[in-house]
């Protein structure tokens, strides 16, 4: 176990319960004798002193049993029995020993007191720290006896620092200038240049999208995409802004929560939206829904608390104090989030949002409807009289005017079907039974390639039902109907307006729309159709143009003249007399216009209200039924028309973009909360105790709330005095510099996580990161900047006995590069790679039949073109069931899960996909151009592609294999130099040197 | 790939030549210790322990799981239930039912109706082993195999399901079995990796990378899939103007300026390096003779019903045994096609035909070979299908079904010809001997040479294993 051959301490320091003693117990005896009752044995608990003593301490006459159960050779009395696992060291039994010599005092867990800031240690060599890193680095060092390393070479920092803060290599420009340039003031100038640019935020987000499971498809079997880049654009522009973390963590967690949530902070919430999503025939939905918090919990345990919370799913945790019922107070605060869809269509909450273009659209039109508006407001305080008194003798005059033909169904007459129920309260409306003899001929028959305008009241409650038509479908002889539930027609629901035109009789061509909001509901409602052939079929429903209207078909360049006769109350079935759908129900009002009328809606947007307030005696009046009047009048004067009109045009481009808009996966939280049951062993369908939200009792933060929602843990969370959180990130924050973490399990923290190497530079990072209002970039670039980074990472002989893990830092280490970087490297010295920042997911080149047997829902790979097969690598697709191979090639995960550090290996896969993969065949081949074009000389021409390659210069031996190698092939293949050259390109792409961070 | 260090071309004899060898060793002498490479790049906390050795003698080296994706039906081949015929289209008694869920059937047909199997049963061999129609080649190595009948999990849906099977999980993440294997044993040789998939049949459910997915071991330890069609390994072939002896010569420079390199930074991640690219450059050669099924005897593809011409489950099971030969730790092959909901009788003919040959010639052939006692044979599906019947008239068929059903083990110190566990009298419920994913797990590591509960792999401050917190080995089987 490499924990505590690592840490064997001399007996001159103290024994430190948390650093000593609390490993032990964890890992050896906690399973049978923690916190679990029901894996406890003996009844014994060695995890709090209350309950351990009696086993602990020596008595009068007896030994500490513990002692003597550890130390026995009698397989029935020795702890652990063997079954569980072989006996302690003699360095364990040591330590538990001195400790239990000196009364054996429990201590709390180290990673659950808060940190405090310690002083700077002091040391011997003054020169040697650059910043207070060194000085915990360099005091540990000397009191080990160990020397540190001489300074990395200037060509190896540069790279160092390129490829760990953007992830791309130096140019050989940048190298010539860095080299020439010794003054430490021109490091620094790097490193901030670096932590300034895009790359920066690109290179980081790999890493917080490997814990935030980030990825484009849903998952499992089905594996569908789903559009999720936008949360991937947020993280990388909030890296690169240097959001505060505490910032970055609430927004993720709670940003739906926050007070007048902006349409960023939403999208940052599509952190927990990156949990897989079961979609099919029969997965049931709950259980689904279920593992989705589970993984949504495991994820922001791994993430902020450094804690592996999951295990307390099915059982109180076995060895860090987490009981089953906190998990599911935990659980309970991540249970609101809504649930939507069936099968394949199941979903949560997701918000439309505009792209960097479209929002810059949708901003022009917000400033027209602005200016436009003030300007209604200036008119409307100078007021317009004349207008109003006008439309007040006959509010629809006032359009009517201008048109030519027009028809108006005047209902009068008398009889029992007359009656003074209008949308007015006066005038007449007529009753249709539902029968022919209530059906009313229309003396005039639109058609052909004119524009007209329909306007009907309509009270009334048929769920089935044609009110205006001429069309029959039986007898061949379709025209324009418009009517209530679609005659039945599959898909078409009862109670719904809908409207068919069709540009000829037989067959149908043309257009079918079905209005969003039932009209059976017996109140009046207004209907309005507007038909401009060829350009506009637009359904308005009591005043509003009814956008959620479900449209099939075009809008046709005419409208047919079947021989059927227009009708009111009525509609055809192979007949040209009206059969069929007969109307039950009042009519007021139907006026047919021969054009487009812009405000016939106006018809119908009188509001019950504004009825009444017209149809009241004038002197009775009330002053609120004035304004009313007035400021509906108004809106029918010709200059408030114009500007209105342009509102409203402005209006419908929003509209239309908003439609455009690309769909971000949020967290939102439901109105009544979810009822929490606890899981009784982690099995959805059996329900034990009622929970409340709650938060975890062994991390005590003041100010704490009761019963808190999703924004009170993300406070929680980042709140100053939170013992793991900063902890956490500054510990996987140094992880990426130096390969491990001062803690070296960066997702466990717990009793059984490791043991920190510098836990006082550990408290300091982190009282750093949070004393600085959470600034990120300040940790990365104090890393960055220190002596202890700028090493030199040639391997030490002296420190492969003394320090063979490199845990004390004497020398920095080697350290493969990540998947993406190996790519973006490639595609970089061949000039392909392209810096496009953001936007949808790529699919580059892949080798064809990769997820040939993937679900047939979850979509093809359809290659990108131009400069989008260049991207760098993070912006790939990333299909989890068949993610992108020669990035799988170089561990790269498949995001199922969140995960903490990738796995580092070394295959002969590896070598395939660097020699073989078309993308760095390519790159070596475009490399090779690049070199070709640049210089004659072969010697140049190695020089060129050793320092875009390696960001070095080839030494002579080097140069001699390499013209050797060039020499032995171009006899072979007189006719392709470029061939040649890429077979050199290639050989350096695959060395060690080029793929590995020194 | 884990392969021990041998150097196939000796480097020139240099004064670095011994410095290089001699970190060979170091690195075999590391590897082979309970200890973590000690290398400053990689999380040496959480390196894997390896096993120079099993825990005791096993009696299999390697195994070949054929996968019959989708679900075969347990009732119709190997369970035969004389009830089922007796009472066929009556419904189910409320009894078997109760708790029960179906994937497919409708929830609103409280006792769906019993359905008896069209094909006929028959004792084969000399143990008599009750097997239907519908293998009659596999009849003939009946006194080779160890059915077990009382298989049951709780798991309905096909990709959960395959994870159980595979990873002792029904969630996504966790190692499968042949990860596990590779991680804990290793593998015997150096031109292939250990654990290697094969795909074939009619695309119904989907096959997942997840399948073969090394959780969270060490990535080295992830299945490679050999593909139908094109390079047999992803990114195999040389770009198409490379000639061999041009890679040759490149591979030859990279290792010599990887040489310099190491002189210059010590890092033995580097020689470690120069070994996967002599690998890469082999397996550039191995891999399409290993393919490459002409080099077999016009006898031998007839007994498998193997064309060399045409990707096939036969094919495949030749592949298995080309494999076998060459010491590939874990071969695991997947046929799709049997998630018959509807025409379960042409269906089932069909995949049955498709199968039934080809194992029984691997069976043979390994056995001719002196190889199948070293070599286990897994059988089976996710899960079984219903008794009852789905759907009806003649496009009748049956839905999946975990609670009861059959798989069977063959060679590897497997006892032939007997049978294990019985489910009731229609083949809903396993009753007796009821063996769960975790026991044939546990089962399957001990015929390797493993203690189930002694191989693990620390991860999140646990220490997991392939067979969880359960599992039995089940010894009656065991010759």
């Amino acid at each position: 176990m490499g924990v505590l051959s690592l840490c064997s301490i001399s007996f001159a320091e103290e024994v430190q319960f948390d650093r000593d003693i609390q490993p032990i117990l964890a890992n050896r005896c906690f399973k049978c004798h923690g916190r679990s009752e029901v894996d406890r044995k003996a009844k014994l608990r060695l995890d709090q002193f209350e309950s351990a003593k009696r086993v602990l301490l020596k008595s009068a006459t007896k030994e500490s049993e513990l002692l003597a159960r550890v130390k026995s050779s009698d397989p029935n009395l020795r702890m652990p029995p063997p079954e569980t696992g072989p006996p302690l060291t003699s360095g364990e039994i040591e330590k538990l020993e001195a400790w239990i010599q000196r009364g054996a005092t429990y201590t709390q867990h180290w990673a659950f007191i808060p940190p405090k800031k310690p002083s700077l240690p002091e040391v011997r060599d003054l020169t040697w720290s650059q910043n207070p890193i060194d000085r915990f680095v360099l005091a540990r060092l000397e009191k080990k006896g160990i020397v540190p390393s001489p300074p990395a070479s200037r060509r190896t920092l540069l790279r160092r620092l390129s490829f760990d803060l953007r992830g791309l290599p130096p140019s050989p420009e940048e190298v010539h200038t860095f080299v020439q340039n010794s003054d430490p003031a021109s490091t620094q100038k790097v490193i901030e240049r670096y932590l300034n640019s895009h790359q920066f935020g690109e290179k980081q987000a790999q890493v917080w999208l490997d814990l935030a499971r980030y990825a484009d498809t849903t998952g499992h079997a089905a594996d569908k995409p789903r559009s999720m880049w936008l949360y991937r654009d947020w993280v990388i522009s909030a890296l690169n802004e240097n959001l505060p973390f505490d910032q970055f963590t609430l927004q993720q967690i709670a940003g739906d929560l926050l007070p007048n949530a902006s349409v960023s902070q939403k999208v940052a919430t599509g952190f927990h939206r990156n949990s897989m999503q079961a979609l099919g025939n029969n997965p049931r939905k709950e259980e689904f829904r279920i593992k989705g918090i589970v993984d949504r919990l495991d994820t922001t345990g791994k993430t902020w608390l450094g804690l592996t919370v999951s295990c307390s799913e099915c059982h109180d945790h076995k060895y860090d104090p987490l009981s089953q019922e906190e998990y599911y107070q935990l659980f309970a605060i991540f249970n609101n989030v809504p649930h939507y869809g069936q099968k394949f269509g199941v979903r949560g909450p997701q918000l439309k949002v505009l792209s960097l273009e479209q929002r810059e659209e949708w901003d022009r039109q917000e400033a027209l409807i602005a200016r436009a508006q003030s300007e209604l407001n200036s008119l409307k305080l100078s007021g317009n009289s004349s207008a109003e008194s006008k439309w007040l003798e006959d509010p629809f005059s006032y359009f009517e005017s201008k048109h030519e033909w027009k028809y108006r169904f005047a209902v009068r007459g008398e009889g029992d079907r007359f009656s003074q129920d209008t949308p007015w309260g006066k005038g007449n409306s007529l009753q249709f039974e539902g029968d022919p003899e209530s059906v009313q001929p229309i003396s005039i028959k639109p058609g052909g390639e004119a524009s007209f305008t329909l306007s009907v009241w309509i009270k009334t409650r048929s769920k089935l039902a044609d009110i205006v038509s001429n069309y029959d479908w039986r007898g061949k002889q379709r025209g324009f109907v418009l009517g209530i539930g679609g005659q039945r027609d599959p898909g078409y629901r009862a109670g719904h307006p809908y409207v068919w035109l069709s540009a000829t009789p037989n067959p149908f061509s043309g257009i079918e729309i079905e209005g969003s909001k039932r009209i059976d509901d017996g109140k009046w409602h207004h209907l309005a159709f507007i038909f401009e052939p060829g350009k506009k079929a637009q359904l308005y429903i009591d005043g509003k143009l009814d956008l959620k209207s479900r449209v099939k078909g075009t809008i046709p360049a005419r409208l047919a003249q079947p021989n059927r006769p227009w009708i009111l109350g009525g509609g055809y079935s192979n007949s040209p007399s009206p059969n069929s759908y007969f109307l039950r129900g009042k009519v007021h009002d139907l006026r047919l216009y021969s054009s487009v009328i812009p405000n016939v809606n106006q018809l119908g947007a009188v509001s019950p209200e504004l009825r009444r307030a017209i149809i009241v005696d004038e002197r009775e009046r009330t002053q609120q039924q004035r304004e009313l009047l007035r400021s509906f009048s108004f809106n029918l004067s010709s200059k408030s028309k114009r500007l209105t009109e342009q509102i409203q045009r402005a209006k419908e481009k929003q509209d239309k973009l908003q439609k455009k808009a690309h769909t971000a996966q949020v967290m939102e939280e439901l109105e009544e909360p979810r009822e929490t049951h606890i899981h009784v062993r982690g099995d959805f369908e059996v329900k034990g105790k009622r929970v409340q939200p709650g938060l975890p009792q062994f991390i005590s933060i003041p100010e704490s709330k009761k019963n808190p929602n999703r924004l009170d843990f993300a406070k929680w969370l980042t709140h100053p005095e939170h013992p793991l959180m900063a902890r956490v990130t500054v510990n996987r924050i140094w992880a990426q510099y130096f390969g491990q973490g001062i803690v070296r399990t960066l997702d466990d923290f717990g009793t059984r996580g490791d043991v920190p190497s510098h836990p006082k530079l550990l408290d300091w990072l982190a009282l750093e990161l949070i004393e600085s209002a959470w600034d990120v970039k300040r940790i990365h670039r104090l890393i960055v900047s220190s002596t202890t980074y700028q090493q030199s990472s040639v391997l030490r002989k002296d420190l492969q006995t003394l320090d063979p893990d490199n845990r004390w830092l004497a020398q920095f280490s080697r350290r493969r590069m990540t998947a993406e970087q190996i790519r973006d490297l490639a595609l970089s010295v061949g000039g392909l790679l392209s810096l496009k920042y953001g936007g949808p997911s790529v699919y580059p080149h892949q080798p064809q039949g990769i997820g040939e047997f993937r679900d047939a829902t979850a979509g093809k790979w359809k290659m990108s073109h131009g400069e989008d097969r260049y991207r760098r690598s993070l912006y790939t697709f990333w299909q989890r069931m068949s993610p992108y191979p020669s990035l799988v090639a170089f561990d790269a995960p498949s995001r199922e899960r969140s995960c903490a550090q990738r796995s580092t290996t070394n295959t002969p896969l590896q070598a395939l996909a660097l020699l073989n993969d078309p993308i760095f065949v390519e790159a070596a081949e475009s490399c090779a151009q690049r070199i070709i074009n640049k210089f004659s000389e072969p010697e140049d021409r190695i020089r060129f592609a050793f320092s875009l390659i390696l960001s070095r210069e080839p030494d002579r031996e080097e140069l001699d294999y390499s013209l050797k190698f060039l020499k032995r092939w171009s006899g072979n293949n007189k006719n392709s130099s470029l061939k040649i050259w890429r077979s050199l390109c290639q050989v350096l792409l695959n060395l060690d040197e080029a793929i590995t961070s020194e | 790939m884990r392969r021990s260090p041998v150097n196939n071309n000796p480097v020139n004899s240099s004064a670095w030549n011994a410095q290089i060898q001699s970190a060979l060793l170091r690195r075999h002498f590391l590897k082979g210790s309970a200890m973590g490479v000690g290398s400053v790049a990689l999380t040496s906390l959480l390196k894997p322990r390896l096993f120079a050795q099993p825990h005791f003698v096993p009696k299999a080296k390697r195994v070949i799981y054929l996968f019959m994706s989708g679900g075969p039906s347990h009732v119709d081949i190997f369970d035969e239930k004389p009830e089922l015929k007796r009472l066929d289209g009556k419904p189910i008694p409320e009894s078997f039912v109760d708790g029960v869920h179906f994937a497919m059937i409708d929830e609103r047909v409280k006792r769906p109706k019993l359905k008896a199997s069209p094909f006929q049963f028959e004792r084969r061999g000399k143990s008599g082993l009750n097997i239907s129609s519908l293998m009659p080649h596999l009849s003939q190595v009946a006194d080779e195999l160890a059915v077990i009948k009382g298989l049951r999990s709780e798991v309905f849906n096909h990709d959960p399901a395959v994870n159980l099977l595979n990873t002792g999980d029904s969630r996504l993440g966790r190692p499968t079995m042949g990860a596990w294997l590779s991680y804990g044993l290793g593998n015997e040789t150096q031109q292939l990796p250990s654990y290697v998939v094969l795909t074939s049949g009619v695309k119904r459910q989907p096959l997942l990378n997840s399948y073969w997915s090394n959780g969270f071991l060490p990535s080295e330890h992830q299945g490679v899939r050999l593909r139908n069609g094109g390079d047999p390994i992803l990114f195999l072939s040389s770009p198409a103007e490379i000639q061999r002896i041009e890679r040759r010569s490149q591979i030859d420079l990279i290792r010599k300026l990887n040489e310099k390199h190491f002189q210059r930074t010590r890092d033995r991640e580097i020689i470690s390096r120069i070994e996967q690219y002599e690998t890469a450059f082999h397996l550039q050669a191995s891999a399409p003779e290993l393919v490459d099924l002409k080099q077999e005897s016009q006898a031998t593809l007839d007994h498998y019903g193997a064309d060399p011409k045409k990707p096939s489950f036969a094919n495949n099971c030749l592949l298995a045994r080309r494999l076998a030969e060459r010491g590939v730790r874990f071969i695991q092959l997947y046929d799709m096609g049997w998630d018959s909901h509807d025409n379960l009788f042409q269906q089932h003919q069909r995949q049955c035909k498709a199968v039934d040959q080809p194992i029984a010639a691997l069976i043979q052939d390994l056995k001719q070979r002196g190889l199948l006692e070293e070599t286990l044979v897994i059988w089976g599906g996710e899960f079984g299908r219903t008794p009852v019947i789905q759907g009806g008239g003649k496009n009748w068929g049956r839905d999946h079904h975990p609670h009861g059903f059959s798989m069977w083990l063959a060679g590897g110190g497997v006892q032939g010809g007997i049978t294990y566990g019985e489910t009731d009298d229609f083949g809903f419920h396993a009753t007796e001997n009821k063996t769960s994913v975790h026991d044939l797990h546990a089962t399957v590591l001990h015929l390797l040479g493993i203690d189930h509960k002694r191989l693990t792999y620390r991860h999140q401050g646990r220490d997991f294993r392939l067979t969880d917190v359960a599992g039995e080995v089940v010894r009656a089987i065991i010759g």
